[in-house]
């Protein structure tokens, strides 16, 4: 009994990570769960899906804007260069929240996983 | 308050403390101009600096409805202008200058090669001071970070 819905959470969650570009395809964890006829959690406006989406897609608003800075610093087009290494520093750093919070998310699943039936 | 807000307001004091240096740098090199842009003797600069979000009217009444006066102060400093000191040109006598007048007085610039230097030290801490902030912000992060590990 607890199998399709985590089904429908882990499809969900790649899902979710593989559509990161437009908010308009935040539906990636509902779908997967009604996919798999699985936890009403996709039917309301803020899952957790689509604040992951969000997320994931503001990280890599971040990382763009740091490509763009580092691109403009090594082109030597840079007018303000502080503001570029703080633009760089914030993408790393969000980019190790955002490591972090996976890595705690995926020792979740691995411990449901592991439940003895 | 965002989560990097601390870095975002070092990097403000860095690039404020840049554009001073930028500015001394101008004043040492033109320290013995007699012909500026306008003919004149060159005019010493200086930077105005002001705090960001926090000036004017708007800032506050925003701060009193919301009764979070920290908070509407974060936002770092900006360089508000550039103006030019109004002390009085030096009058250095040297009559075989071409530029000396009738009396063989020649108006050279009001830029003190001492006061500059002093300026270059305190704009060397301030910066110094930015980055530390900087380094001390994100080491704060990185070990909340790792108390997910």
């Amino acid at each position: 009994m607890i199998v399709p819905p985590l089904g429908g959470l882990t499809g969900g969650l790649s899902e979710a990570l593989t559509k990161t570009a437009a908010p308009g395809q935040a539906e990636g964890l509902s779908q997967g769960a009604q996919a798999n006829g699985g936890t009403d959690a996709g039917a309301e406006p803020a899952s957790f899906g689509s604040a992951l989406t969000e997320a994931v897609s503001s990280l890599e608003k971040t990382q763009q804007s740091s490509d763009s800075a580092s691109q403009a610093l090594a082109t030597g087009t840079v007018k303000d260069p502080e503001a570029a290494v703080v633009t760089v520093e914030d993408a790393q750093l969000a980019m190790q929240l955002a490591a972090q919070i996976r890595t705690k998310a995926t020792e979740a699943v691995q411990t449901i996983f592991q439940t003895q039936v | 308050m965002g989560l990097f807000d601390a870095i975002g307001i070092a990097g403000t004091g860095l690039t404020a403390q840049r554009i001073r240096m930028t500015v001394t740098a101008e004043n040492l090199a033109n320290a013995d101009t007699t012909k500026a842009a306008n003919g004149q003797p060159y005019q010493r600069q200086e930077v105005v600096l002001s705090q960001i979000g926090s000036g004017g009217f708007d800032g506050a009444l925003s701060g009193a409805i919301a009764q979070t006066a920290a908070t509407g102060a974060a936002g770092g400093v900006q360089v508000s202008g550039i103006v030019a000191d109004a002390t009085p040109d030096q009058q250095v006598y040297d009559p075989s200058n071409p530029e000396a007048d009738a009396q063989g007085y020649v108006k050279m610039p009001n830029v003190s090669t001492v006061t500059e230097m002093t300026d270059l030290i305190s704009e060397q801490q301030s910066y110094q001071s930015d980055v530390t902030a900087m380094e001390t912000a994100k080491s704060m992060f990185t070990s909340t970070l790792g108390l997910l590990k």
